[in-house]
């Protein structure tokens, strides 16, 4: 099975005044397409940066990130927009739903960076809330919906553009456990129906216990669980 | 270039009816662009029609369209020839014969210098351009009888003169070999007028064109005014011309000429105003500024998330830069709005302030009695083109901050 994802000896450290902390330790490691990985870890181990450095967010100080086939390290600036716009998508522990946009555009609004005119994307966006039973909310603004409701919203809106990768960022942190179980359900759900490889980063074991690569972040290398 | 997307999230973000719009980060931006933009429009109004209200009144009253100089004696033999053959040519609509020179008035309690111009008594009568800026505040406007004098109320004021009042002329006679002689010649104030422009009133005087041809007999002092159908025209020039081929003895000039250091004075006036008022526009785009500072401040969370999104750097400015083109615009809209209703509306601007404040906003003497105003589509057009030029540039700058944010700091931070 070809890999979605293979990381090449990387380091990350973080300069805290003289200080250096190295946070990733020549990390090695690869995701084969359509395996949904779970990382765990303490905080402040360096979960977040490493997703943050997969989804472009972040630079690594050396090693390969190699996503679907391209390196990328090496990409230019344009070329990691495109990255962020197609081959990936985020979902944060926090929504970061647009209060000004309704549900149905804030899910759009992807689609439309990638340059969809504004009915392509909102035929897109409204498939991808029904996918998330969310149609019904779909005019509503964020300050009017439940906090579950607006992590479906921004799972749908990670998964507009098709992304191979989908990144999560304990995006059930923030949410009770009723609405973290219907969120867990549906995300993995949804991967699995679309066929995207999932990352995703959790204090929860209930959730770690359904990746099917379960790994911990252990003084900068992954130690499998 | 500017995106689909920018340009939808720009007019979502501004006009969202999710009650957290960011059109209220802005209103205050778009009220202080619009208050600095009323001054300029109204000066650019004002101005103008300042400027033409006086050259106008000069053009009419004092100068005329055309001075044609009788500069020796075979022209002044000729004068009536003359002003037949200029009076046929084609766009000539009136002529006729003054005579101009210098003197003292003198009376009662006064004396004051002054341009005397001796003009026949169908003047005021006949020359519509003439009779539209002369107000006759007492009396009338007669010559009829030969010591007929009338004064503006500046000079009549000046020398405590009224209609009926005796007043004297003091007119200097030069004789080549001989010494300077003062002549005082006596006449009687038939009428006080005002051109609404006191500092050319202040200068004028006329007399009926018989005694002014007694007074005034050396070169230079006869004179053949003309008024033409169109003066602001090319058309000017070419009857100064056809007028120059008739004699030899003549010498033509143009009100343009006669006039050049008042137009250029007035001219000079509006441009530095002009620069005031565009200066007070700058720094009224300070406030837009911050304006748009603040608003990237508040939509650091949502730069952030575009930017995760794939939004590129220059996506995210032109946002930014699409909102402070949406304040130029309002702010340009309402400031030439209110800018044309204030020019409009100056004079009863001006009356108000002054019977609030009880005293004259600007001296009658430098300004004229009522402010003319003239609407230049042209030049409003300009300055609501610049209104909007200084808005996209004041937010040019927080843009091109907001598009160098660093999500992952943003996200950190969170």
């Amino acid at each position: 099975m070809m890999d979605i994802l293979e990381i090449k000896n990387l380091y990350k450290s973080y300069k805290n005044g003289d200080e250096k902390l190295q946070i990733i330790k020549g990390l090695d490691f690869s995701l084969p397409k359509g395996k949904r990985m779970v990382i765990t870890g303490e905080s402040g181990c360096g979960k977040s940066t490493f997703l943050n450095m997969v989804g472009s967010l972040d630079q690594c100080d050396s090693g390969q990130i190699i996503v679907d086939g391209t390196d990328i390290t090496q990409l230019d600036a344009q070329g990691l927009c495109q990255y962020r716009n197609h081959t990936i998508g985020f979902v944060f522990q926090f929504h970061y739903l647009l209060k000004e946009l309704t549900a149905l555009e804030n899910v759009m609004i992807p689609a439309m960076v990638a340059g969809l005119s504004r009915k392509e994307a909102s035929e897109r966006a409204e498939e991808l809330l029904e996918s998330v039973k969310m149609t019904h909310r779909k005019d509503f603004y964020p300050s009017r919906l439940s906090g579950g409701e607006r992590q479906r919203v921004a799972v749908a809106r990670a998964l507009v553009n098709n992304p191979v990768l989908l990144l999560a960022d304990e995006p059930t942190g923030n949410l009770d456990q009723d609405n973290s179980r219907l969120v867990e359900k549906l995300l993995f759900q949804i991967v699995e129906e679309r066929k995207t490889s999932l990352i995703l980063v959790t204090h929860d074991p209930t959730i770690a216990s359904h990746g099917d690569i379960k790994v911990k972040l252990e003084k900068g290398k992954f130690v499998t669980i | 270039m500017i995106r689909r997307f920018s340009l939808f999230y720009a007019f979502k973000t501004l006009f969202s009816r999710s009650g957290s719009g960011a059109f209220r980060h802005i209103r205050g931006a778009i009220i202080g662009a619009a208050i600095s933009i009323i001054p300029l429009v109204v000066v650019l109004e004002i101005s103008d029609g300042m400027m033409e209200g006086i050259v106008e009144r000069y053009m009419e009253v004092s100068s005329f369209h055309m001075q044609v100089t009788l500069a020796d004696s075979e022209a002044v033999e000729k004068e009536t020839e003359l002003l037949e053959k200029i009076h046929n040519i084609e766009g000539v609509t009136y002529t006729f014969p003054y005579t101009q020179g210098e003197g003292i008035l003198y009376g009662e309690k006064g004396r004051t210098g002054i341009t005397v111009r001796g003009i026949p008594d169908t003047l005021f009568k006949e020359d519509e351009g003439f009779s539209r800026f002369i107000t006759v505040k007492e009396g009338e406007f007669d010559l009829s009888e030969p010591d007929s004098l009338i004064i503006s109320s500046e000079t009549a004021q000046r020398i405590k003169a009224g209609v009926g009042d005796e007043i004297k002329l003091l007119t200097a006679k030069v004789m080549p070999g001989r010494p300077m002689l003062l002549r005082p010649t006596r006449f009687k104030v038939k009428g006080i007028y005002s051109s609404g422009y006191q500092e050319l009133d202040m200068l004028s005087a006329f007399i009926t064109q018989e005694y002014g041809e007694r007074l005034f007999k050396d070169d230079s002092s006869r004179m053949i005014g003309v008024k033409v159908a169109s003066p602001h025209t090319g058309e000017l020039f070419a009857i100064a011309d056809e007028i120059r081929y008739l004699s030899d003895g003549i010498r033509v000039t143009t009100w343009d000429v006669l006039n050049d250091s008042l137009v250029a004075s007035l001219n000079t006036t509006k441009k530095f105003l002009v620069f005031i008022m565009i200066l007070i526009m700058g720094v009224a785009s300070v406030n837009i500024s911050s304006s748009m500072i603040m608003m990237v401040i508040s939509k650091r969370q949502d730069i952030a998330l575009l930017k995760s999104a794939g939004a590129s750097d220059s996506d995210v400015s032109s946002i930014f830069v699409l909102t402070g083109l949406f304040i130029g615009i309002c702010a340009a809209a309402l400031g030439t709005a209110f800018g044309i209703a204030a020019a409009i509306n100056i004079n009863e601007i001006i009356d108000f302030i002054g019977a609030v404040l009880h005293f004259d906003l600007f001296d009658a003497d430098y300004y004229l009695e009522k402010i003319p105003v003239e609407l230049n589509l042209y030049k409003l057009s300009g300055a609501a083109a610049l209104a909007v030029l200084f808005a996209v540039v004041a937010s040019w700058l927080p843009a091109r901050r907001a598009g160098r944010i660093n999500p992952v700091e943003i996200f950190r931070k969170h």
